[in-house]
């Protein structure tokens, strides 16, 4: 205990005028009555004292006593030292991943979190500097260094939580660049629950960091996979539902397509079991649901989606005079409609993708995609030996040249910024055997029959590879997108505006209006479900979906961590912080109960 | 100087007086009186009101005779009559300091009252005696009959100020014993003093006297609304202070307590046949007479 302003003790010295005003003769006011015989035994009891008459204890100058006592202390700022987490330079890392969404303690664990960095606040030492980072996918600083309660709370206010998760590494990054020259008085609190991604990737803390769980081991069943596959030429939906909770739960999962509820099925889970639902997919279903109806903690991970595939199509044209192979290889791609024209029929149309198989290329041929093989010209033909592919490339990624040969290429000339991807080597040097340019044209230098590639498995794992680099993209390139993540759209190469309407039907959509040349916009997913992205391509609109899933135990699990704890270097751990808990505010609110009692008292006549 | 020019400095207006003349004043007991008047006596006289009957004794006059029994019955019966005479009508009026207490003065309308029974008294041939008590000394008015009389009771009573720190209990029972005969005792007074008008009431009773308590009280005196901190002096024992800081509750047991010995008060004149009425200063002289005690104490 202690004083933050002793000198305001000096207030007592009021306190005998208040006995001496009290035991003074009051001055009263005169008057004439007919007769005080019935008021004398009415005042019996009440009448007030004559001058400097013997004390005698008295109820109201006892609240009035107490209330001026209470006020002087209050004035002084007595304080308790309390053990605090917060010191000199602290920095607070307050969880803001989806699990805060949880209703465990109410209203939810945000806002309860909120309340405990506002005490936190209210408890940092007088000249006390505090940062504010928000535990995100990308944390994010809300307020650094500022003394100033008011600015502190207000960006306090500001903060909101996000569907996704959160990384811890990044954050702790962002904490221990805030404090760096404050490494003696600094302190790193984490309010939240504890699971993050990036644990491994914390840097050993230069401060003690300390750890405020909220919330507590509440139910919560999540949909923690959902997919389709094709088995034996049927699709299939499967999904994996996990129980985070402490106690056996019995799990309703309802499948629904297309907004239509297929079926529910039921399993029973023990705590931190995984169980498989399978359904069979209707033909012709475009959207496919999983949901948990069943209340729990937490309703973000209680329903996932998922979209066939094939439901997009491109249309490719291969100009040939007849190659099984190339035409085999195209028609196993997926999502490609293939069409197939002799060169003399050749006519450009609206096509993804244009194959040239030994066909020049015709003059006048439009923007477009492009694979050209072998085409011909004045080149120069030559034997090749040894073929060196280019390492590391995504495109010749499991793509195995071991048992490959080439018997003859011609001699190319690639254009300058052409990214070469094998390398034959001839009797007189090195020449390119496949090379992309740009990022819509793919080349190979030789003829499929001059080599033996068609009939290894590399070819059909090539030409995977090259289609999914030339046809027009899905609107995201990621398998599994989650909340709060940023992904690239991917525009169709002739499309002038794409639209992205997000899950929440209220909000407005996102444009684009799309020039050639421009980067890929990006999209911030905010929260789990399907978002749609329309593009005008020519006169049409061409209209595909995505979904944004939780899939996250990181998020799911919301029983906050136990003995949850970040490597911090061994001068760092052993500070203990103390700070005085200000009691002016009760003393403020013992002063006003008093004199609201005492003025009860005095009307009640007591 | 006559009781019609005496009317104004009392606050009567003509109409008022004329109102008066209208009414007799009501005593609740048959009282003998000295002499003959309008008032029923319990005694045998000379009115048109028959009484009884009695046998005929020599010497009875013949003219009581009642011819008609004698003629169908054969035997000698005289009639009797009931005698008519007046009543004496005391009116003690409180002339204490205290009845200076009030807006308007409480002795403004108790002079008023005493006026107005008086004139009453008077022009109902009764004999009317007035006195004033609680002065510096005893002060009356000599028995007094018919309407000329008015004007000398009620010079009496214009002269009587409020300033008087006399004995009130001593002065009534001075007043009471100066005649020694019934009759009816008005007493107008605020009763505010020590003890109480009960034991002036017993002693009145004890003589004979049919009691009639007007008790004039203020306002302020029945609901005080002042708070504070206040010195309150008694108005006829200076003495006597209290010092008090006047909350609602305090308040409340005064009111309480007021109220309590005006209800002490209107029980014992009910349970011994005696009149009693609680008439606010600030009521005017004409509803106080025609309002409140017209029906009971007057006709």
């Amino acid at each position: 205990m202690g004083l933050l302003v002793p000198v305001a003790l000096g207030l007592a010295a009021i306190l005998p005028g208040i006995v001496a005003l009290y035991f003074l003769k009051l001055k009263r006011r005169e008057r004439e009555i007919s007769s005080t015989w019935l008021w004398r035994p009415v005042l019996l009891d009440r009448q007030a004292n004559s001058l400097w008459q013997r004390l005698r204890v008295s109820l109201l100058l006892l609240l009035q006593l107490l209330a001026a006592i209470a006020l002087i202390l209050a004035a002084s700022h007595p304080f308790a030292t309390v053990k605090a987490l917060t010191a000199g330079n602290t920095v607070i890392l307050l969880d803001a991943t989806g699990a805060m969404q949880a209703t465990d303690v109410a209203p939810n664990r945000f806002a309860s979190a909120k309340a405990e960095v506002r005490r936190l606040i209210d408890q940092r030492p007088p000249g006390g500097k505090m940062s504010l980072i928000l535990v995100t996918r990308s944390p994010q600083i809300l307020i650094a260094h500022s003394s100033d309660s008011a600015a502190l709370t207000n960006a306090l206010e500001h903060a909101t939580v996000t569907s996704g998760d959160g990384d811890i590494g990044q954050a702790m990054s962002l904490a221990a660049s805030l404090l760096r020259g404050h490494e003696k008085d600094g302190q790193v609190a984490v309010v939240g629950t504890g699971h993050y991604r990036g644990m491994s990737d914390v840097a050993p803390m230069p401060v003690p960091v300390t750890f405020v769980p909220v919330g507590s081991a509440a139910p919560n069943l999540a949909v923690s996979s959902f997919t389709t596959r094709l088995m034996e030429g049927e699709l299939m939906a499967f999904a994996h539902v996990s129980n985070y909770g402490p106690a056996q739960v019995s799990a309703t999962a309802e499948f629904w397509a297309d907004g239509k509820l297929i079926t529910v099925d039921r399993q029973t889970l023990e705590p931190g079991d995984s169980r498989a639902f399978s359904w069979a997919v209707p033909l012709g279903s475009r959207v496919l649901q999983i949901r948990l109806p069943s209340p729990d903690g937490l309703s973000l991970d209680n329903q996932a989606w998922t979209l066939p595939s094939g439901q997009q199509r491109s249309r490719v044209l291969l100009v040939s005079e007849g190659n099984p192979f190339l035409l085999k290889a195209l028609q196993l791609v997926p999502g490609a409609q293939l069409t197939t024209v002799a060169p003399k029929d050749y006519a450009a149309g609206d096509y993804d993708l244009y194959v040239f198989d030994r066909v020049k290329e015709p003059e006048g041929q439009p923007p477009g995609r492009m694979l050209l093989v072998d085409p011909p010209g004045p080149t120069e033909e030559r034997f090749v030996g040894a073929i060196t592919p280019k390492q590391g490339d995504p495109l010749l990624k499991y793509v195995d040249l071991k048992e490959v040969h080439i018997n003859l290429a011609h001699l190319h000339t690639p254009s300058p910024d052409a990214n070469i991807l094998w390398t034959g080597m001839t009797d007189r040097g090195a020449i390119p055997l496949l090379w992309t340019e740009g990022n819509d044209r793919a080349v190979f230098g030789f003829a499929l029959q001059q080599s033996d590639l068609p009939l290894r498995i590399a070819f059909p794992v090539l030409m995977q590879n090259l289609a999914g680099w030339l046809l027009p993209p899905a609107p995201v390139d990621a398998p599994l997108v989650q909340p709060g993540e940023s992904v690239a759209l991917r525009p169709w190469p002739t499309a002038t505006r794409m639209d992205a309407y997000l899950p929440d039907k209220a909000s407005q959509p996102l444009v684009w209006e799309l020039t050639p040349g421009m980067n890929p916009p990006y999209l911030e997913t905010t929260s789990p479900g399907l978002y749609r992205v329309v593009q005008k391509v020519g006169g049409s609109d061409r209209e595909s979906q995505f979904a944004v899933n939780l899939f996250s135990a990181l998020v799911s699990d919301l029983t906050p961590a136990a003995d949850w704890k970040v490597p911090v270097l061994p001068e760092a751990g052993a500070v203990e912080t103390k700070a005085p808990l200000d009691l002016w505010r009760w003393l403020g609110w013992a002063a006003l109960v008093l004199v609201g009692l005492e003025w009860w008292v005095y009307r009640r006549g007591y | 100087m006559t009781a019609g020019r005496l009317a104004p400095e009392l606050g009567f207006t003509p109409r008022f007086l004329n109102q008066l003349r209208g009414l007799v004043l009501h005593n609740k007991r048959m009282l003998p009186g000295p002499g003959a008047g309008r008032r029923r006596s319990p005694r045998a006289g000379s009115s048109v009101e028959l009484m009884d009957y009695r046998n005929y004794v020599h010497g009875d006059d013949l003219r009581r005779l009642d011819w008609n029994v004698l003629a169908r019955l054969d035997a000698l019966f005289v009639r009797v009559f009931r005698a008519e005479e007046n009543l004496l009508l005391r009116v003690y009026l409180d002339v204490s300091r205290s009845m200076s207490f009030g807006e308007p003065p409480k002795a403004t309308l108790a002079r008023q009252l005493a006026a107005a029974v008086t004139y009453l008294g008077l022009v109902g041939y009764d004999r009317v005696e007035a006195a004033a008590l609680g002065g510096a000394s005893l002060g009356y008015v000599p028995v007094a009959s018919g309407e000329p009389g008015a004007a000398r009771i009620w010079q009496f009573l214009l002269q009587q100020a409020p300033e008087g720190r006399g004995d009130f209990h001593r002065h009534l029972r001075e007043a009471a014993g100066r005649l020694r005969e019934p009759g009816v005792t008005m007493l107008i007074s605020d009763g505010l003093f020590e003890g109480g008008l009960i034991p002036e009431l017993k002693s009145l009773l004890a003589m004979g006297h049919e009691p009639v308590v007007v008790q004039v009280l203020d306002r302020q005196e029945l609901d005080p609304d002042f708070e504070g901190d206040w010195r309150l002096t008694d108005a006829e024992r200076p003495d006597k202070q209290v010092e008090v800081t006047l909350t609602p509750v305090t308040s409340a047991d005064y009111r309480q307590r007021i109220a309590a010995y005006t209800q002490e008060l209107r029980d014992f004149c009910r349970r011994h046949g005696a009149g009693y009425y609680l008439v606010p200063s600030d009521t005017p002289v004409e509803e106080a007479v025609f309002g409140m005690l017209r029906g009971t104490l007057i006709q």
